[in-house]
């Protein structure tokens, strides 16, 4: 007798502890119509978001300059640029273009901005933005804006900000 | 219209699974979660089948051809039969509140990068690409059947709906243990019961996360807990029926194919009955099988990380998991397979020793974390273990059934085996980790697969010490 009263009041007690004292959690995300993971990846800025959020947005793409193994670099996941079918070359760093200041110059063609993690030192985590305009093709260059600030850049942009012949 | 979609397939699922359960005589709730498990094990078979011979962009048109037949055959079958209409229509509802919730009211899970990770595989697996380009740790984790089935969503979209019907089965999966393995009682005893049981699950906002969570948590538990009281139940009765054993193998093919360290789960969960001395050899062999086999499938597909590490490539993998199923049921292990519930305490509980004895400075604020995580509220499990540990031990085990005790064997098998694979994934020899406060910490969700077992074997209890308080009374 003695133990099946324990129990429950055992259940009882906790319970009321329980919604007495707990803060009440969000259960979910209500009103987001969004079903694809490009459009999560988005939504959520992931970190790793680059690869889908690109590949549903161009038939084809290509991205240069994306070696990893160097300091001044930033991680572009190589499991997600084979699973998006995304063409990458890592042979090159990204492009150092913090001397032409034009992070200002850059935003009107910024689609996304997600925190991404980087090898700069002393520091873990940078800024990534995707840049592209309505006459975009899907080859990218990244390049590097500012000493956090990162990008993965449509050619055809870089030529219009006089970065590419 | 993609509402539609979702509704059709999930119906589909649920019903074609459904109906191949039924031909093999299974009756009742566990219709629902066995059928959504059934529908997966054809989906993960008829798709790895077709990537292995380079045609997994039939795999949709596969899928939907063998999931119709097995509807028309349920149909032509046993369309007078009551129950199994009753049943499918029960399916076709929990198919329709999926997408209503997801796509109807635009809800969501909480945003977390496992979830997203878990998206990209499903995108790949829905365009048919190349599945042995991502058989690295971090792919590996993120599972085979899950995102399989996320796959079957309209193009360019993955199944929303999915995450919830898997809930409404892990319901029907622990009222189904809970109607088999406790003893019969009158409603105002039952309302004594399940009322505190279920005021402490509303504690727990994980519980309720999981119902729109995407990730394989909540589809591993279907398959713990389908197996676990198949295991109980066989146990019990001293006897393996037809449905129990196909209970077994299918949760556990469904917990190796949904989570990396769940084909040790499996072992954990059919040590209990595959250590009886009165079960046949060849029941071994085959509930083994149905882990080890599914295991080596994924590793296969996936041309997984840990099939290399231990250099048995390319085929020689699944070709060594089905000699392995075999040995398993030979006479020279019977000294081992006898005593494997013991071993299994005696063997975690020493690791856990020399692991925590020779990196307790390292771990001191890892456990504290996790006891954060399970009793203080950080975890997001409100009171849940907080009530159940006091209950599990006030109703204790001495004069309880067989069934009872191997759901409670189990349950901490579970448990401690829960732990063992958290430090492995850590690095159970270098840096071992027990991981950090927060819901989204692995061990901290991991809990999630064991929470149905949990509440069966609590419920179960209860509901047996009430049993026998009734007779004192008497």
């Amino acid at each position: 007798m003695f133990r099946v009263w324990f129990a429950i009041i055992a259940l009882l007690v906790s319970a009321a502890a329980g919604l007495a004292l707990y803060p009440k959690e969000d259960l979910f995300v209500a009103g987001s119509p969004h079903y694809s993971t490009a459009e999560l990846a988005l939504e959520e800025h992931w970190i790793k978001g680059a690869a889908p959020i690109l590949a549903a947005n161009f038939d084809e793409v290509s991205i240069v300059n994306l070696n990893k193994d160097v300091e001044d670099s930033f991680v572009f996941d190589i499991a997600l640029s084979e699973i998006y079918q995304i063409t990458t070359d890592y042979t090159d760093a990204p492009v150092d273009l913090r001397d032409l200041a034009l992070a200002n110059s850059i935003e009107p063609f910024v689609f996304e901005r997600s925190e991404i993690f980087c090898n700069t030192p002393g520091q873990k985590y940078c800024e990534l933005l995707l840049a592209w305009d309505e006459d975009s093709s899907g080859s990218f260059t990244a390049v590097r804006f500012t000493d956090d600030l990162y990008g993965i850049v449509a050619d055809n942009v870089l030529i219009r900000l006089g970065v590419m012949p | 219209m993609e509402l539609l979609f979702e509704f059709g397939i999930l119906a589909l699922l649920l019903a074609s699974g459904a109906s191949l359960g039924y031909a093999m005589g299974l009756r009742g709730a566990v219709l629902v979660p066995a059928g959504l498990a059934i529908s997966a094990v054809v989906r993960v078979l008829s798709y790895s089948l077709l990537e292995i011979f380079g045609q997994a962009q039939l795999a949709f048109l596969t899928w939907l051809i063998l999931s119709i037949a097995a509807l028309s055959y349920g149909l032509l079958r046993f369309a007078r039969e009551r129950q199994y209409l009753i049943w499918l229509g029960v399916g076709a509802l929990s198919a329709l509140i999926g997408p209503l919730v997801t796509r109807g009211l635009g809800l969501r899970g909480i945003p977390h990068s496992d979830s997203l990770w878990i998206l990209t595989l499903s995108d790949l697996m829905q365009r048919a690409g190349d599945l042995e380009i991502v058989g690295g740790r971090t792919a590996i984790k993120r599972g085979f059947s899950f995102p399989m089935l996320l796959s079957l969503g309209p193009q360019g979209e993955f199944l929303t709906g999915l995450i919830v019907v898997i809930f409404i089965a892990l319901c029907f999966a622990i009222f189904w243990a809970v109607s088999q393995l406790a003893p019969k009682l009158n409603q105002r005893q039952w309302l004594w019961i399940l009322l505190p049981v279920f005021l402490v699950l509303l504690t727990a906002p994980i519980v309720w996360r999981a119902v729109l969570y995407v990730n394989g948590h909540t589809l591993t538990a279907i398959g713990v807990t389908l197996a676990s009281a198949a295991v109980a139940i066989s146990v019990r009765d001293e006897v393996i029926s037809r449905q129990n054993l196909l209970l077994i193998a299918l949760g556990l093919a469904l917990i190796s194919t949904t989570r990396p360290e769940g084909v040790a789960f499996a072992t954990l969960i059919a040590a209990p009955l595959i250590s009886r001395k009165w079960i046949s050899r060849w029941d071994v062999r085959l509930i083994a099988g149905s882990a080890l086999m599914s295991f080596g499938i994924w590793m296969y597909v996936y041309d997984g990380y840990i099939p290399n590490l231990i250099r048995l490539y390319d085929e020689r993998f699944p070709v060594a998991m089905l000699i392995g199923s075999f040995l398993v049921g030979l006479k020279i292990f019977d000294w081992f397979r006898f005593r494997l519930v013991p071993l299994a305490f005696i063997g975690m509980g020493a690791l856990l020793v020399f692991v925590f004895g020779t990196n307790a400075a390292a771990l001191a604020d890892d456990a504290w974390a996790q006891l954060q995580n399970m009793f203080l509220g950080a975890g997001f499990w409100g009171t849940f273990f907080v009530g159940l540990i006091p209950t599990l031990i006030a109703i204790g085990r001495k004069g309880l059934s067989t069934g009872y005790q191997t759901m409670l064997s189990i349950a901490v098998l579970m448990a401690v085996g829960s732990v063992v694979a958290k430090l492995m994934d850590g690095g159970l020899f270098g840096d071992p980790t027990l991981g950090r406060t927060g819901w989204t910490d692995s061990l901290n969700r991991m809990w999630l697969h064991v929470f149905g077992i949990f509440l069966v074997t609590a419920i179960v209890g209860l509901a047996e010490r009430t049993r026998q308080l009734e007779r004192i009374v008497q």
